[in-house]
């Protein structure tokens, strides 16, 4: 997957969580989370900063998950080490918003 | 910060007739986000609420002159965040108190996300490295990154152009990559001179 698909889905994600009480439970967005790492880190096996976040544990079913404050963090913090990844034309063509 | 709509702008009107209760309705419903924001960026609980003060007496003075449009908030944090760096320049400070110390507070304080940047989810380490930034490159990556502030928005509200913006996040991330690269690259060699038996893919 492309490094810009990536920042767009985790921008796009953050803006949703924007609108979601800080204590709602988003289990549901965990494997969302852990796949998008994934993609980060295979596109950029040897990145000290990717390879510092860790991936998240999935909860069961009726299981309260991290809240949407502390995921979109995570989001954030994530599309801060892949756009920190991009030389100066990439990030005007990905920063149109 | 909640989203604006057409009742701030309902509010708006009635103060600007002089209605009290609408701006204590106001009030209400801005104080806490504006208050968190102000902290944000001028790290002083104390000289945020006095700024929070000034910023809703602002708003109240500017009610009959405000245009509804629907983007109080915007407009509101506008004013907030002007006055936050008027008192950072003033104050002219060298170094800056740590946010840290704010984070037992206002942890994931439910009317103002860019308070995430003090909450326990961000690598201590990250939020470090954007701590250390110069003050103007540390308010834009917090509008942007925590705020999910657009570039336009973020231009709007600091007076700069689209371009500087974007410029000061280019520099700004530079500047926490490398610092965060130098932290956790010297880290991880440090423990492999300890631990030699470790592999190259064991990282910390």
């Amino acid at each position: 997957m492309k490094n810009s698909t990536i920042i767009q889905m985790l921008e796009e994600t953050c803006s949703m969580l924007k609108h979601v009480d800080a204590y709602v439970s988003c289990a549901h967005l965990v494997p969302s989370y852990n796949a998008i790492l994934v993609a980060a880190r295979t596109n950029h096996p040897d990145d000290p900063f990717l390879s510092a976040l860790s991936p998240l544990p999935v909860v069961s079913k009726g299981e309260d998950g991290c809240g949407s404050a502390e995921i979109r963090v995570l989001f954030a913090q994530m599309r801060i080490a892949l756009e920190s990844l991009q030389n100066e034309s990439e990030r005007t063509a990905t920063t149109s918003g | 910060m909640p989203p604006s709509d057409t009742r701030d702008d309902t509010l708006m009107r009635a103060v600007a007739k002089g209605d009290e209760k609408a701006f204590t309705e106001l009030v209400i419903r801005h104080r806490a986000w504006l208050y968190t924001l102000i902290c944000a960026i001028t790290q002083d609980e104390e000289q945020a609420k006095d700024l929070t003060q000034e910023t809703l007496s602002r708003i109240h003075r500017a009610a009959p002159n405000y245009t509804p449009q629907g983007n109080f908030v915007a407009w509101a944090k506008r004013i907030a965040v002007n006055l936050s760096r008027n008192y950072l320049q003033q104050k002219r400070r060298a170094t800056l108190a740590s946010l840290s110390e704010l984070e037992g507070e206002i942890l994931y304080d439910e009317s103002d996300p860019m308070l995430l940047f003090l909450s326990k989810g961000l690598k201590e380490e990250v939020r470090g490295a954007i701590q250390t930034l110069p003050d103007e490159q540390r308010l834009t990556v917090i509008m942007r990154y925590f705020g999910n502030m657009s570039i336009q928005d973020i231009a709007w509200a600091m007076h700069i152009p689209e371009g500087t913006v974007k410029s000061r996040l280019y520099h700004a991330l530079r500047r926490v990559r490398t610092s965060l690269e130098t932290l956790w690259i010297t880290e991880s060699d440090s423990l492999k001179e300890s631990k030699p038996y470790l592999q190259e893919n064991q990282k910390p």
